[in-house]
């Protein structure tokens, strides 16, 4: 599913800010994220950390420059490869919809409409084994657990063979067995050389997986690595309870 | 056509077909129907993916104002054609842009655009109601099956080609949209272009529709038909198939069998009622299947 190197981009952003009517959503932020790193993205309720990816995304207009290097190499540069792969945040679905894990896989995948051609590569089938939904292929979206959706969106990401990952709270609604699944994968993808964005609330998983801290409370604080966030006390007040 | 029509009037009189499709008007209604289902029903999936079903109801309204547009600014009056794509694309493209540009909720605008062009086109048409025969009227808010012409029926191929094009290359890429809109931009899906191209298919369609189905009932057969579908469908495949083949026998059969019954029904009503038939239909299957499990 991942391959075995990646040249992951550094991104850079200057003075990027965003304002929703009059409110202030992100003020003149800087900061780099330097290539193959993966990044913690802490901050509270409402600091900005899903817009700033959304706008790395570019879903949302802003001012200021962000600059995203991408490592020019040819063999990246595949037809069917989407530089960037994106996790959102989990949001209620509606179970009544008829669209089956298949038809979700098959739609980020292929161009081809999906009710012609319903078999997966194998490839494909490997990475739906790995997250555990082999035997749910048929079974409407909207039947599967919080966690077994959460799995599905982070494997449907990496189908495209992404060199960039933006995660929008991965690990909520995953059960242990699903967190170990799921940073097995993204391990894969870290060392292989990818870069990874990832706003997480778990500080525990932060400290032990991520090389670097960003404290986002509408303007960015970055700091060089984990060991230098934790050791400061100054945002510990907001640190939300968890275990692996 | 000629040929098709010569052809069908020597099945009739060899004794293989009934009588009433010996009439050209008939057998223009049935050449449309056939177009119209697997179009509303195809469309109509996605309206039901998207919960937009107030859209269609919302264009099918502001098929009364362009048609007393029309009348009024001197075009045929059987076929006001210009006006009526021209205002409902407005009417459409309008509803989409302001959408883009401001934070009120979906539904609300589409009803607020509901209410409007219900009230316009009731106020306009009661205008030109003094103008026109009163049964224009009847034939313009409920269908029928006396006006389709062979202009209309290439209007609607040419529909249906661009549909199978456009849906073969971006069908996928438009569920993917109505399910996921920011996982699609991420994959740098233009999901601004599948909006706007969404509501004009819904207004070409609804046009193209509009004079066998009528304008108050053509946003029911883009619905019921999915919806229908959305009740027993496990999954995309299956809800493309049925609401297809709902629709579809829903529009033929609401053109052809009050004709040979000779029932006192406009072809929009015959339809519409039809296509709630399979709706009550799936509803008792899937009360069925529930219960059982």
């Amino acid at each position: 599913m991942i391959p075995s190197t990646l040249h992951g981009p550094s991104i850079h952003l200057k003075k990027v800010s965003l304002q929703d009517g009059k409110q202030i959503l992100l003020d003149s932020i800087c900061g780099d994220f330097p290539a193959g790193g993966w990044h913690a993205i802490l901050g509270p309720n409402g600091g900005g950390k899903s817009t700033l990816l959304k706008t790395l995304l570019g879903l949302t207009p802003h001012l200021g420059t962000i600059n995203i290097a991408w490592a020019c190499n040819p063999a990246q540069r595949r037809k069917d490869s989407s530089h960037i792969g994106y996790v959102p945040q989990l949001t209620p679905y509606d179970p009544s919809l008829p669209v089956s894990v298949r038809d979700y896989i098959l739609m980020s995948l292929s161009r081809r409409p999906i009710w012609f051609n319903r078999k997966l590569p194998n490839h494909v089938i490997e990475a739906i084994r790995r997250i555990q939904l082999l035997d749910k292929m048929d079974r409407r979206i909207g039947d599967l657990s919080g966690g077994e959706r959460q799995r599905l969106m982070l494997a449907t990401a990496l189908l495209r063979k992404p060199s960039l990952l933006l995660l929008d709270e991965p690990m909520t609604g995953l059960d242990k067995e699903g967190q170990t699944i799921s940073l097995e994968i993204l391990s894969s993808f870290h060392s292989a050389g990818g870069t990874i964005l990832m706003v997480e609330h778990n500080w525990q998983l932060v400290q032990e997986y991520c090389d670097r801290v960003y404290w986002i409370d509408r303007t960015m604080k970055t700091y060089s690595s984990t060991t230098d966030f934790f050791q400061k006390t100054e945002h510990q007040s907001q640190r939300v309870p968890t275990a692996l | 056509m000629t040929s098709i029509y010569l052809l069908f009037g020597e099945w009739v009189a060899q004794g293989w077909l009934p009588q009433m499709f010996a009439y050209e008007f008939l057998l223009n209604a049935l050449f449309a129907s056939m177009m119209i289902g697997p179009l509303l029903g195809i469309l109509g999936t996605l309206v039901v993916v998207k919960r937009l079903a107030f859209l269609s109801e919302a264009v099918g309204h502001s098929v009364l104002t362009g048609v007393s547009i029309g009348i009024l600014i001197g075009e045929p009056v059987e076929s006001p054609l210009i006006s009526l794509l021209s205002f409902s694309m407005l009417f459409a493209l309008l509803l989409q842009w302001i959408k883009g540009r401001s934070t009120i909720p979906y539904d609300a605008l589409i009803g607020v655009f509901l209410s409007f062009a219900l009230a316009m086109g009731a106020a306009l048409l009661l205008y030109v109601a003094k103008k026109v025969n009163v049964h224009l009227i009847e034939q313009i808010m409920f269908g029928s099956i006396l006006v389709a012409s062979a202009n209309d029926l290439i209007m609607l191929l040419i529909i249906c080609l661009t549909v199978a094009i456009l849906g073969y290359r971006y069908g996928n890429e438009a569920y993917l949209v109505a399910i996921a809109p920011e996982v699609a931009r991420s994959q740098r899906v233009n999901t601004r272009a599948h909006d706007y191209g969404f509501v004009i298919m819904v207004a070409l369609i609804t046009v193209a529709s509009v004079k066998i189905i009528g304008a108050v009932l053509v946003g029911a057969l883009l619905l019921v038909p999915a919806a229908s579908a959305r009740l027993i469908a496990n999954n995309l495949k299956q809800l493309l198939i049925l609401s297809v083949f709902f629709a579809s026998t829903a529009a033929i059969s609401g053109v052809l069998i009050p004709m040979y019954a000779q029932w006192p029904l406009s072809a929009g009503s015959a339809i519409t009622l039809f296509a709630c038939a399979w709706f009550l239909l799936c509803l008792i299957y899937r009360q069925l299947i529930s219960s059982k499990t």
